[in-house]
């Protein structure tokens, strides 16, 4: 268990290496010289001077490299061109409000997928299970950027209910931060949710047909304990599983969905960067990103091993 | 004195489709009885019906009384207290009967609570105490084990402990010792017969294999295509089956001090539920059969001695020489 833990750790490592070469070598991707795009036709000599030595990129390439890493394990990931402040502050800055709404929307996936995956399960080709499954069908095909304007003119422009966009922190305004966080994350959600119901259901099809539901039904367990304890405990590790999937989609969902509801979170400024070209943000955006990915899956396949006794004891008679 | 668990007419049907007809057979109190016959013969699916675990899909008619009361009838509270409390059930697969992510200790002290207001020590206590009584050894630690951690025969010596938990007055047993091999099998039986001397259960032990029957038996039901054909103590059926198919199913098991070299077999094979022949099921496949056997179910015909054959002819060949 600790051996695996250990050696999943040393994994990411590779990983966090390629992807910071990947980053690294954005700047080079753009065609011609790198300062006189970013400096745009209006730039000076000096100017274009002094975008280079900004970017380094007056330097042989080995020392830029060599740059990158050293500032990179000090935290320092540049200054932003279009805001002017540190990359490694903005990031800093944003990331709570991109990680709140991201874990609010895995927790309405979550509730959402799983409950009407079981419910769907217990009324196994009942009509419920079919207005589940069309429910699932809708939630993966429709785009979440179309679903959230949808929902802003539904609930926002005609109900009336919740804003149309802006943040509010949670610790400033809980109240607030829930008015403005739930249709970003609920636009999110709604796609993960179909993903997981369909995943649910089919697991606990599976898992409602083994022995040992018979046997605990054989020993006079009441129904509703043969599904929420025997059941779900062997439901739940596949839907682990793909928990990490899911939040990857998640952050990656909030580029769009940040811009769409004016949220200033990763998504929305990477989004920014992007149409800037703010090279060094996205640079610190993209690895950021990455390495909330890594280690989330990362959580999430310890949390795999530790719920399934046959990897985390192991071992057999 | 009225048996503990009898059956009258129960037929099992799904989707209007019989897969068990007008089974009818008693268990007196501390008896074992054999329930046999081929797969496919409805054995496991009338032993289902009894506890009341098959799917919803299933119909169910006939009576099935358990210590005067009538289980189909019972409502879904009452059959749940009845489970594991007054009828405990094994299964055939031990690997894949108990929970995989919860301990072994935990799966009993489940089916202990579930009947009992006792603490949580209390019921771990009683466990080691079923844990020893099947004869798992060091019972204290294997608590902790996960079914992984097990060999099949100790699983199934851990669904038999969990069956007893409740101390029923029936256990049913569906092939327990199928799926193991030949010595613990053997061990397994032993226990059964402990279990009825020590806690006075009955037993219907569910099972394909005629050996398994004479080691521990005391009455058999023979089963063929979803009906009763013979019925009899232990002895009487061994010594002379009046059922041209128990006929068969003897010759067909072999023994040490047989002469013959080879294996005598029935010819044919059991028909599908949706493809009986008409008449007496076992027609097609009979050395005795005769034209009025295609016309009509033969009715059950009991002999003086007890025992009990569906068979027109039975009284006309008469019992079977002893072999």
């Amino acid at each position: 268990m600790i051996g695996y833990t250990v050696s999943r750790l040393l994994q990411t490592i590779p990983i966090l290496i390629l992807v910071s070469l990947i980053a690294f070598g954005i700047i080079y991707l753009i065609p011609g010289d790198a300062a006189t795009v970013i400096g745009g036709p209006s730039a000076t000599a000096e100017d274009l001077a002094r975008i280079r030595a900004n970017l380094g990129l007056d330097q042989p390439l080995l020392a830029q490299i060599g740059h990158f890493y050293v500032n990179l394990l000090q935290g320092d990931l540049g200054r932003s061109l279009m805001l002017g402040i540190p990359v490694t502050d903005a990031v800093i800055a944003r990331s709570p409000i991109t990680i709140s709404i991201a874990l609010y929307s895995l927790v309405l996936t979550i509730v959402l997928g799983l409950s009407t995956g079981i419910v769907a399960a217990l009324n196994h080709n009942r009509w419920i299970d079919q207005a589940a499954t069309v429910f699932a069908l809708i939630g993966v095909s429709l785009p979440n950027f179309w679903l959230a304007l949808v929902m802003i003119v539904l609930f926002s422009v005609h109900l009336g209910w919740l804003p149309t966009g802006g943040y509010v922190p949670f610790t400033t305004d809980p109240i607030g931060w829930l008015r403005t966080a739930t249709l970003p994350a609920l636009s999110l959600a709604m796609l993960q949710a179909g993903l997981l119901t369909r995943i649910t259901r089919s697991t606990m099809l599976e898992v409602l047909r083994q022995d040992y539901i018979r046997t605990a039904r054989a020993k006079g367990v009441p129904e509703w304990v043969v599904i929420t304890r025997h059941a779900l405990a062997n439901t739940l590790m596949p839907v682990v599983t793909v928990l990490g999937l899911i939040l990857s989609v998640l952050l990656s969902g909030s580029i769009v969905i940040e811009t769409i509801f004016n949220v200033p979170g990763i998504g929305s400024l990477l989004g920014n960067a992007i149409s800037n070209r703010d090279y060094p943000m996205i640079q610190g955006g993209l690895l950021f990103v990455t390495a909330a990915l890594l280690l989330l899956n990362l959580v999430v396949d310890i949390l795999y091993t530790w719920l399934d006794p046959r990897i985390r004891v192991g071992g057999s008679a | 004195m009225s048996p503990l668990l009898s059956l009258r007419n129960v037929s099992v049907a799904f989707g209007g489709q019989p897969v068990v007809r007008d089974v009818s057979f008693d268990v007196a109190s501390r008896e074992i009885v054999g329930l046999v016959g081929e797969s496919g013969s409805g054995k496991s699916v009338t032993a289902l019906a009894i506890l009341g675990l098959l799917p919803p899909t299933a119909e169910i008619t006939g009576e099935i009384v358990f210590e005067g009361r009538d289980l189909p009838a019972l409502g879904r509270r009452q059959m749940r207290r009845l489970r594991g409390a007054g009828i405990g059930m094994i299964f055939q697969e031990p690997m894949s009967s108990l929970n995989p992510v919860f301990t072994v200790g935990d799966q009993i002290i489940e089916a202990i609570r579930v009947h009992q207001r006792i603490s949580r020590r209390a019921a771990a206590d009683r466990a080691v105490e079923l844990l020893e009584k099947v004869g798992i050894p060091a019972p204290r630690r294997r608590l902790e084990d996960y079914p992984h951690q097990m060999s099949g025969g100790m699983r199934q010596r851990v669904m038999i402990a969990i069956a007893l938990s409740c101390s029923p007055r029936l256990l049913i047993a569906d092939e327990p010792t199928t799926a193991l091999d030949v010595t613990i099998q053997a061990q397994l039986l032993d226990l059964l017969a402990e279990v009825r001397e020590e806690f006075g259960t009955a037993v219907v032990l569910i099972t394909h294999n005629m050996g398994v029957i004479a080691e521990i038996a005391d009455r058999v039901v023979v089963m063929y295509a979803s009906r009763v054909v013979e019925e009899a103590g232990v002895f009487p059926l061994f010594d002379h089956p009046r059922h041209p198919y128990t006929r068969g199913l003897m010759a067909s098991t072999p023994a040490m001090d047989m002469e013959a070299p080879r294996l005598v077999t029935i010819p044919g094979g059991t028909p599908t539920p949706g493809n009986l022949p008409p008449g007496c099921n076992f027609a097609p496949r009979c050395g005795y059969a005769i034209p009025p056997c295609a016309e009509g179910v033969p009715p059950m015909d009991a002999f003086a001695d007890g025992q009990r054959a569906a068979c027109i002819r039975a009284r006309e060949l008469g019992p079977a020489a002893p072999r």
